[in-house]
């Protein structure tokens, strides 16, 4: 099991200049650079921090933002936001989502992201003591540190959260929160738009449901402005329970989210028309703690200087091991090819996908030894996702993690962003540095050139 | 130690029972006491056997609202419980004392609600206050609520168990202010018993 590296003596100085002792890098082969963003100060109660999202401003890469559940607020105090000011040496904590009037239970499925003039904006869901569900998107009207405020109520369950912060986009500033939304005979996948961060919010109902449910829903905006976002149609029992059958499909709007049929009314399906195998099941993994994967199945990401969108998504394949696979798409979305990342040796899910401002692809996945070994772990492909190199992040057994929570882990999801020529990235995995050991979010940077 | 219990779909498990200590005040005292309840929270004694009638035996109190724990998968089932509820509802009733259906969270289904025209519990309830008022509490646990439906964070809570049960003071288990004690898990069938003895039948 590694958990961080240390570098050689002799090679110690030369990255002198650019870390510091804290950060962690291991130099033989120019691995990720891990942090654990929490301390025993910052954590006092040793929370799990568990399905974290990232958020680099990319116009100041130094600032990068985390959220994860580190503690839900009350009427007094909000939830915190982790920010880092310097690239990601030091965390802080900061209470700044304050509960909404007529909130009892805040934050739950949380997004975070910056809009091109660096200010943050968080999409967060809470409860009413009727069991009423608002999800709202807190945003930034004063100094960086003060209280965000809510905006309009919207959407259902499972919120995420786009803003088109692109200098060439015709729509920048838009801002898109893709949910899950339960009204309706079956869940159909929607998306929440707004022109004006989140004050006020319009929803539209975009995936495919005429037949089956939908669940998984992720977006990505072109730099240029189209929109997409992927889900996947649920399509029935497999004969492996922790399976169902699915398709992968991606709708695009061009006008800022008021409709998304550009690729036709029910998208494209990114691995064609055959149905995929992939994963629905609560108990996802191996050892005495499994996870959660239902909604942990796809991931969508569009390059910064070009017209590429990437899709990750899991499927059993041959090798009968749940797998990572990426479709990428040059034409917007119309037509996609497909590579395989994982190995067909392990289990593998929860994929999330980035691509970096050179065009560099980088996949954040969690993988099993099928004994109680879970590896947190990270792809990268520099041709256009045809090849593919990975490492361990880190690996661990939650059986010796206690806060390690039987049946959820680290969640539906993590996070992965690029800016530049830099992957960022936060998993759930075993605290570094702490005290007690535990459940932590850790912070990565990995570079996007080989 | 680790109990599993099955409530209405709700997977729950009773984690880490600590310690007991011994208790100055009854179920009806600690239900009459003003200095921990809202001033409409009275307005509901008559109706705990309404509540059992209907087939509920937890209630939560939370915010402005007390609600049912008992989840029904069909509406159908949760109106008809309404309804029964609404026909044994004694006049003069306050206006406010409707039943509602409301949608289940986190399962997907349906609960029934009451809705009051101001806080239950005092705002700003502390822990210290409650232990100042009626000791220390007989156990305290932690109660983590999943669910097989929607994608939800664990729901972890702390429990402050009183009077064998009957009245539990509870604060979500990472809240940014762990003292203060916004919901209360009410057993329906110990409070209708506490209340009856104090003449609320």
């Amino acid at each position: 099991m590694r958990l961080h590296f240390v570098p050689s003596a002799g090679m110690l100085f030369l990255f002198g200049l650019v870390l510091t002792p804290s950060l962690q890098r291991n130099l033989h082969a120019a691995l990720a650079t891990l942090k654990d963003i929490t301390t025993d100060a910052t954590d006092p109660t040793n929370l799990a921090d568990t399905e974290p999202s990232i958020a680099v401003d990319r116009f100041n890469p130094q600032r990068i933002a985390v959220v994860a559940f580190s503690g839900s607020s009350t009427a007094a105090v909000g939830a915190p936001v982790w920010k880092s000011d310097d690239g990601g040496l030091t965390w802080r904590k900061v209470n700044q989502l304050p509960r909404p009037a007529g909130i009892s239970s805040l934050p739950n499925d949380q997004k975070i992201a910056f809009d091109a003039q660096g200010r943050l904006f968080v999409a967060a869901l809470g409860i009413t003591p009727t069991n009423v569900i608002r999800c709202y998107i807190f945003r930034q009207t004063g100094v960086y540190d003060a209280n965000l405020t809510p905006g309009q109520a919207y959407g259902d369950d499972q919120p995420q959260l786009d803003i088109d912060a692109s200098p060439t986009s015709y729509l920048i500033g838009r801002l898109f929160s893709p949910f899950l939304s339960f009204a309706g005979v079956r869940q159909r996948s929607s998306v929440a738009y707004s022109s004006d961060g989140g004050i006020t919010m319009t929803e539209v109902g975009v995936g495919d449901n005429s037949v089956f449910n939908n669940r998984t829903t992720r977006s990505a905006i072109s730099p240029y402005g189209p929109a997409f976002i992927v889900y996947k149609t649920r399509e029935g029992a497999t004969a492996d329970p922790n399976f169902e059958f699915a398709h992968f499909r991606v709708h695009r709007s061009d006008d800022g989210g008021a409709t998304w049929n550009a690729l036709g009314p029910s998208g494209v399906s990114v691995h064609g028309v055959a149905q995929v195998q992939t994963w629905f099941t609560t108990t996802w993994g191996s050892g005495p703690k499994l996870a959660r994967a239902r909604s942990s199945d796809a991931w969508i990401a569009a390059h910064t200087g070009d017209a590429d969108v990437y899709v990750a998504y899991t499927h059993r394949d041959a090798s009968g091991f749940g797998q990572v696979f990426v479709a990428r798409s040059i034409n917007l979305g119309s037509t996609w090819t497909l590579t395989r990342v994982t190995d067909g040796t392990r289990h593998s899910a929860f994929p999330n996908i980035a691509v970096a401002g050179n065009g560099a692809v980088g996949v954040l996945y969690v993988d099993h030894d099928g004994a109680g070994v879970y590896r947190q772990r990270f792809a990268r492909s520099f041709n256009q996702g045809a090849t593919w190199s990975e490492e361990t992040l880190q690996s661990f057994n939650p059986a010796t993690i206690p806060n390690a929570q039987d049946g959820f882990l680290w969640g539906d999801y993590q996070g992965l962003t690029a800016v530049g020529a830099t992957f960022y990235g936060v998993f759930t995995g075993q605290s570094i540095g702490r005290t007690i050991t535990q459940f932590d979010p850790i912070f990565f940077t990995q570079s996007a050139t080989p | 130690m680790k109990t599993g219990v099955a409530s209405a779909g709700v997977a729950m498990a009773l984690i880490a029972c600590l310690s007991v200590w011994g208790q100055r005040d009854t179920a009806a005292q600690i239900l009459n006491n003003t200095q921990v309840w809202g001033p409409d929270f009275a307005a509901m004694f008559p109706y705990f056997q309404t509540w059992l009638d209907s087939g509920e035996s937890e209630l939560l109190l939370q915010g402005d609202v007390i609600k049912g724990m008992r989840v029904y998968k069909r509406q159908e089932d949760a109106d008809r419980a309404a309804s029964l509820w609404r026909s044994a509802l004694r006049n003069p009733a306050p206006n406010w004392i409707q039943i509602h259906v409301i949608n289940a969270y986190p399962d997907i289904g349906y609960q029934l609600a009451i809705q009051a025209p101001s806080l239950l519990l005092r705002e700003g309830l502390t822990l210290q206050q409650i232990v100042s008022q009626f000791g220390p509490p007989q156990q305290v646990r932690e109660r983590v609520i999943t669910t097989q439906d929607r994608e939800v964070k664990l729901i972890s809570l702390k429990e402050y168990s009183y009077t064998n049960g009957a009245i539990v003071f509870a604060v979500e288990s990472d809240s940014q202010a762990p003292d203060t004690i916004e919901m209360v898990f009410l057993n329906v069938s110990a409070v209708k018993a506490a209340l009856s003895s104090e003449g609320f039948r």
